[in-house]
């Protein structure tokens, strides 16, 4: 069965990264949701972020 | 800061006279003064439902991040309440009154549903507890009163199983039990304190329990036009004892829901349940109630449904 | 060896949901046999009595104490307790109590590894880099963001076809998967319609009526705006038919997109073919021929394709829905009362719409009846408004679009520059004014409420220059919908507003009152 038809058998279990209004609404519903405080990289400064991804 | 609801039964005794008191805890969405007489007062953020000798307030802010502390004193004026050390005040002049009393068909405000509907409804309850009530609360112990209370395993649940601690509480909770069912006011003080204050909680799941099974004997009591003096004299026998068996946050719970007054979200719980309001409203009610606390909300309903059970027990019939 | 532990605090309160989180997080502390967390009331105390985990100190608690007892292995440090009960009461976030926020996409993982979908509205220049990093870890993606460049878009897509996953977006804004509301999306039964859409407030309007005919959605598969062009080659939309053909739970098809390239059309249209179950296909004003070619039912509007397909789903017969729920004299009563109310030099259309989709379906149903609109999202160029924040004869403007949300939220979520717009028009000759009202998740939370001022304001103003302001809507919503569809509707019909109970009717409705003016 594909991975998509697997997930439509299965309980509905969110990460949301962004709008935290999405996140709410979800657990208004009752769903299984978790809520990434999501930051840029190296707090938004691509310079910072590009060094960075080269020393992973 | 603005009230925009407070208990009809609080404002009355604050326009009698000065009243003061001091903070006894503080959350995140309430916090709760004791006055001179130990009487709880508790004061609620917007998204709480109004309860029994409350004050709701319309800023939605935490009031832990307010500076509100153990032991602050309040002095309650006619038209604001100030908290010493701090300068916060909070208007409550042009709040709502709240009524906590509860709301039984002899007042004709309420017609009463059919037996077929709220039994219904019964099961529609139990439905939602197996699939969507916290069972780590009373729910457990429920299993216990299989054969004494019929149409009671519709709620059971075959993977629970007791742990120690319902292990150590099943006799005292099986005999408190058999009181409330016999209705033996001789014995309900005795049996009711030995119950008291289990689970954990603010408001333990026990208490909470009973809670719902006391408020559910005198609304059902007025559903099925029985005497209303008695369901009062048995809720008292419960309560009899209580003094000092659980927090007191739980204490003052328990007392004002054996007089049937509970919050606007459990009141409406019970009336969508016996009245004839359409089925959302029950299913909404009970999703509101359910989030109570932690397992407060399960394990209230769970009192509504035994109790009514017990209540409705005649006309079960098999 | 095991020993007691403990920890007392005295006339301390924590909040149940703390309570209860602080029991389940010391009972996984490594080395704990037993644990109990409480109050001090006798109960607790006994029952720590017969738990054999009590002592002295325990035994004097009042019921207003906390405590924490635990039988544990002699290498448990009883800091370590504290130190646990303390990291869990500093890490409440305060407005959503026992809730626990992880910084990235792999720390929410660990903290829940049966995730299965990441939904993702950060800012579009690193909202590819988290969908990548989604799919990665074999997690479907709803992409709400946009400007996310067309070539991510493409690589994000090869990568989940690859790993058979989904990927819906960028600028994918509903999806209901598992009768979930993911994002933009109404409350709708569930039932056996399956929707592959790319263009979201167009699925919202089919799913809504959908639920309001009495039927259901079995899965709701957005795949973004930009799945049918050429450069995407409806990657997605490909994807989302093949499942929904092997969802036994589906027994009818519905694809919804705006006119896609030709030779996409073709590939979508072939993957549907010789599909057992029935496939209804609006390319909104698209090729009807061509969808008829292959077996497919077309459409005339987002509602026909919506009432197609649940007339398929109940055997009955299908036709095209070109008219109103309403009998046609009561539409012409309408029709002639509101005319008989304009001056003489009443003859224009402001369509004023937040759903994208909606508002072009409204100048497709339009235009060959009341001629050419200008918009800010014309038909054809030259019918571009020159300054689009200034109507001119007909007019339809989309507020969703970029201009309007550069730095403000989308109108569906404040509709702020609606109401601004409204409240500034003048131009006498205005005759109709069209809206839509989109209800349902991510909405706010009143819609309606949010333009009923702004409407009143405008019908009078025109009414002191002695003309009249027809205004024509439609709410899109259900029943379960968490504003309230009825109360909506009956405060814009109290507002004077004639409330359709479609876009296509409204819209319909609009084009009849504007040509029996002329």
């Amino acid at each position: 069965m594909s991975k998509i038809n697997e997930l439509f058998n299965k309980e509905v279990k969110v990460i949301n990264i962004g709008l935290e209004s999405f996140y709410n609404d979800l657990k208004k519903q009752k769903v299984s949701v978790i809520h990434v405080n999501w930051r840029p990289v190296a707090g938004g400064n691509k310079r910072m972020a590009s060094l960075l991804s080269k020393l992973k | 800061m603005n009230a925009t609801d407070i208990s009809k039964e609080l404002y009355k005794v604050i326009q009698d006279k000065e009243v003061r008191g001091q903070i006894h805890s503080v959350f995140d969405n309430s916090f709760n003064v004791l006055d001179e007489n130990s009487k709880l007062i508790s004061f609620l953020g917007p998204n709480k439902p109004m309860a029994p000798y409350s004050i709701r307030i319309k800023e939605k802010i935490s009031f832990l991040d307010l500076g509100l502390e153990k032991g602050q004193q309040l002095t309650f004026f006619k038209d604001f309440v100030s908290i010493g050390s701090t300068d916060i005040v909070i208007h409550y002049n042009k709040a709502l009154l709240w009524d906590s009393s509860p709301i039984l068909f002899q007042d004709k405000r309420l017609a009463r549903d059919s037996i077929e509907n709220v039994f219904t409804k019964l099961s529609l309850m139990a439905e939602f507890i197996l699939n969507e009530g916290k069972k780590e609360g009373i729910f457990p112990l429920l299993k216990t009163l299989k054969d004494k209370i019929k149409y009671i395993d519709k709620l059971f649940d075959d993977t629970i199983t007791l742990s120690k601690k319902e292990d150590f509480i099943k006799d005292r909770f099986l005999s408190f039990m058999d009181s409330y069912i016999s209705e033996d006011v001789e014995k309900l003080p005795q049996s009711a304190s030995k119950v008291v204050g289990y689970g954990i909680g603010l408001t333990p799941s026990m208490d909470d329990f009973l809670s719902g099974i006391m408020a559910s004997r005198i609304y059902l009591s007025s559903y099925l036009n029985l005497d209303l003096k008695k369901a009062y004299e048995i809720n008292e026998a419960i309560i009899k004892n209580i003094n000092n068996k659980t927090t007191l946050v739980s204490q003052e719970m328990m007392k004002c829901s054996s007089r049937g007054e509970v919050n606007e979200d459990f009141r409406s719980l019970i009336i969508s349940l016996l009245a004839n309001r359409g089925i959302d409203d029950f299913y909404k009610y009970l999703e509101k109630v359910s989030d109570f606390g932690e397992t407060s909300g399960t394990d209230i309903i769970c009192g509504v449904y035994i109790g009514s059970l017990i209540m409705l027990n005649e006309y079960l019939g098999g | 060896m095991s020993s007691v532990k403990y920890e007392i605090r005295k006339n301390t309160y924590y909040d149940s949901v703390t309570l209860m989180l602080i029991s389940k997080e010391i009972k996984k502390i490594d080395g704990v046999k037993e644990a109990l967390v409480g109050m001090g009331t006798d109960l607790n105390k006994e029952l720590a009595e017969n738990l054999a985990i009590s002592n002295d100190d325990i035994r004097n608690l009042s019921p207003n104490d906390f405590f924490v007892t635990v039988l544990a292995d002699d290498n448990v440090q009883i800091e370590t307790i504290s130190a646990e009960v303390d990291k869990l009461l500093s890490n409440k976030k305060k407005s959503n109590e026992s809730d626990y926020m992880p910084p990235t996409l792999e720390s929410a993982l660990k903290h829940e590894p049966e995730s299965n979908i990441v939904v993702i509205s950060v800012a579009g220049e690193y909202a590819a880099a988290e969908a990548k990093k989604a799919l990665n870890n074999n997690l479907h993606v709803m992409l709400f963001s946009d400007n996310v460049s067309i070539e991510d878009e493409r690589e994000l897509k090869e990568l989940a076809c690859q790993k058979g996953l989904l990927m819906m977006g960028p600028d994918c804004g509903t999806a209901i998967i598992n009768n979930v509301p993911l994002a933009f999306a109404n409350v709708v039964r569930k039932g056996h319609i399956g929707i592959v859409g790319a263009s979201g407030t167009g699925t919202q309007e089919v799913t809504v009526i959908i639920d309001k005919l009495g039927e259901g959605v079995s899965q709701v598969i957005g795949t973004g705006g930009r799945d049918l062009k050429a450069e995407i080659g409806g990657l997605m939309m490909l994807q989302g038919i093949e499942a929904l053909k092997n969802d036994p739970q589906t027994k009818v098809i519905v694809l919804i997109s705006k006119p896609p390239a030709e030779e996409v059309a073709e590939k979508v249209l072939k993957a549907i073919e010789n599909s057992p179950k029935p496939v209804v296909v609006d390319f909104i004003g698209g090729d009807r021929k061509l969808i008829e070619k292959y077996g497919a039912y077309s459409c005339v509007s987002l509602e026909d394709a919506a009432r197609k397909a649940v007339a398929l789903l109940r055997g009955e017969e299908v036709r095209d829905f070109e008219g109103f729920s309403l009998p046609d004299e009561e539409i012409e009563k309408i029709v002639d009362r509101e005319v008989a109310k304009f001056d003489k030099t009443q003859k224009y259309l402001r369509a004023y719409y937040t759903g994208g989709t909606l508002a072009d379906e409204a100048m497709k149903l339009l235009s060959s009846s009341i001629g050419n609109i200008y918009s800010n999202i014309p038909l054809t160029p030259e019918y571009k408004l020159e300054d689009v924040r200034v109507s001119k004869e007909h007019t339809c403007i989309d507020f969703g679009d970029d201009e309007f949300t550069r730095g403000k939220p989308h109108p569906m979520i404040d509709p702020v520059s609606r109401v601004e717009r409204l409240m500034k028009e003048d131009d006498e000759e205005v005759a109709v004014l069209l809206m839509d009202f989109v209800l349902g998740y991510g909405s706010h939370e009143d819609p309606v409420g949010e333009m009923l001022p702004a409407i009143k304001e405008a019908k009078e103003r025109m009414a002191k220059k002695g003309k009249y302001l027809c205004v024509v809507g439609s709410v899109c919503g259900t029943e379960n919908d968490p504003q309230d569809l009825r109360e909506s509707q009956r405060r814009l019909e109290e507002a004077g507003v004639i409330v359709m109970p479609s876009n296509a009717q409204a819209v319909r409705l609009a084009g009849l009152i504007l040509n029996k003016i002329k």
